[in-house]
C-alpha cells in the first residue's frame, strides 16, 4: 500500500484496473438488471415489489462500504500522510451519499406498498438517514476551508467519530425490535433467500461495486491532477 | 411481474438510472475539465 501513497505509482495501477472495472460493471449490471426485472420470479409475500431489493440491498451495501472504505483512507492519510488515501475520501464520498440516497428513497418505495408507509422511525432507517447526513456533513466540512488539507484532515476526524454508525446500522435489527427485517445473507449460514433472487442481488452489488470502482478511479485522477496543478500554478507566482 | 407495484418499481429503478448516470456524467465532466486546464 506504500508503494501507491506516490501518486504516479498510483496511476499506473488506475490504468490496468478501470478498464477491467468498466467491463465488469456493465456485464454485472445487464445481467442483474436482466435477471431482476425479467426472469426472477415473484415473492410469496412481497409479489413483484420483490425486484426493487435488488437496487436496494446492494446500494445499501456499498453505502457501509464506501463509508468504511473512506474511514479507514481517513486514518491512513492521518497516521500516514498517505496522500492518495486522504483524496480517496474526498473523491469518494459524493458517491457513498448517491449510493445512500438510492437506499432510502428506494426503501420508501418499497416500504409504501409493504408497510403502507413511506417513513417509520425505526433504528435501521434512523441510523441509514443519520450516514446520510454524515456524508453531506463530510463534504460541506472539507469545502468549508481555505486551506485544502486543513478540509481533508478536519473530514477525516468526522469521519472517525461517525464510523461508530456503520455497526449501529449493521446490528439495529438485532438490537432493537424494529420493523425493517433482519439479515437474510450472513456469512456463516446459508442464505435465506432463493438462488433465483440471490442472482440479480449479487449480480447488482457486483455491478454497483464495479461502478463504484470506476468513478472513485476517474474522481482520484481528476483530485491528484487538480493538486498539481495548483502546486504548480502556486510555484509559477512565487 | 405482475401490474400491482409497476409505478413503485418503475420508480425505483428510474430514480437508480438518473442518480448513477448524473454522478457518471458529472465525474467525466469534471475529469475532461481539469485536463483541459493549461499546464495539464
Amino acid at each position: 500500500m506504500k508503494r501507491f501513497a506516490n501518486p504516479r505509482r498510483f496511476l499506473e495501477l488506475v490504468k490496468w484496473v478501470q478498464p477491467i472495472a468498466v467491463v465488469i460493471a456493465v456485464t454485472a449490471l445487464a445481467l442483474g438488471l436482466y435477471t431482476g426485472l425479467v426472469t426472477s420470479p415473484d415473492d410469496y409475500q412481497q409479489g413483484s415489489s420483490v425486484r426493487i431489493m435488488y437496487i436496494h440491498v446492494p446500494a445499501a451495501w456499498m453505502a457501509l462500504f464506501i463509508y468504511t472504505s473512506m474511514a479507514a483512507a481517513a486514518f491512513v492519510g492521518l497516521v500516514w500522510k498517505h496522500i492518495v488515501a486522504e483524496l480517496y475520501a474526498k473523491a469518494a464520498a459524493p458517491l457513498g451519499a448517491a449510493f445512500t440516497f438510492i437506499c432510502l428513497v428506494t426503501g420508501s418505495l418499497w416500504g409504501k406498498p409493504m408497510w403502507g408507509a413511506w417513513w417509520v422511525w425505526d433504528a435501521r432507517l434512523t441510523s441509514a438517514l443519520i450516514l446520510f447526513f454524515l456524508y453531506l456533513g463530510y463534504m460541506a466540512l472539507v469545502d468549508a476551508f481555505d486551506d485544502e488539507q486543513k478540509g481533508i484532515n478536519a473530514g477525516a476526524f468526522l469521519l472517525l467519530v461517525g464510523v461508530v454508525n456503520i455497526p449501529i446500522i449493521k446490528f439495529s435489527v438485532d438490537w432493537w425490535n424494529t420493523l425493517h427485517q433482519p439479515a437474510s445473507l450472513t456469512r456463516f449460514a446459508k442464505p435465506a433467500i432463493d438462488a433465483a433472487m440471490l442472482l440479480p442481488l449479487l449480480s447488482m452489488a457486483v455491478g454497483f461495486t464495479a461502478l463504484f470502482t470506476v468513478l472513485v478511479l476517474v474522481r482520484l485522477k481528476t483530485e491528484i491532477a487538480r493538486r498539481k496543478l495548483k502546486i504548480r500554478q502556486q510555484g509559477g507566482g512565487a | 411481474m405482475n401490474g400491482d407495484y409497476f409505478f413503485y418499481i418503475a420508480a425505483a429503478y428510474g430514480l437508480c438510472f438518473v442518480v448513477l448516470g448524473a454522478m457518471t456524467l458529472l465525474t467525466f465532466v469534471a475529469w475532461k475539465k481539469v485536463r483541459k486546464e493549461p499546464g495539464e
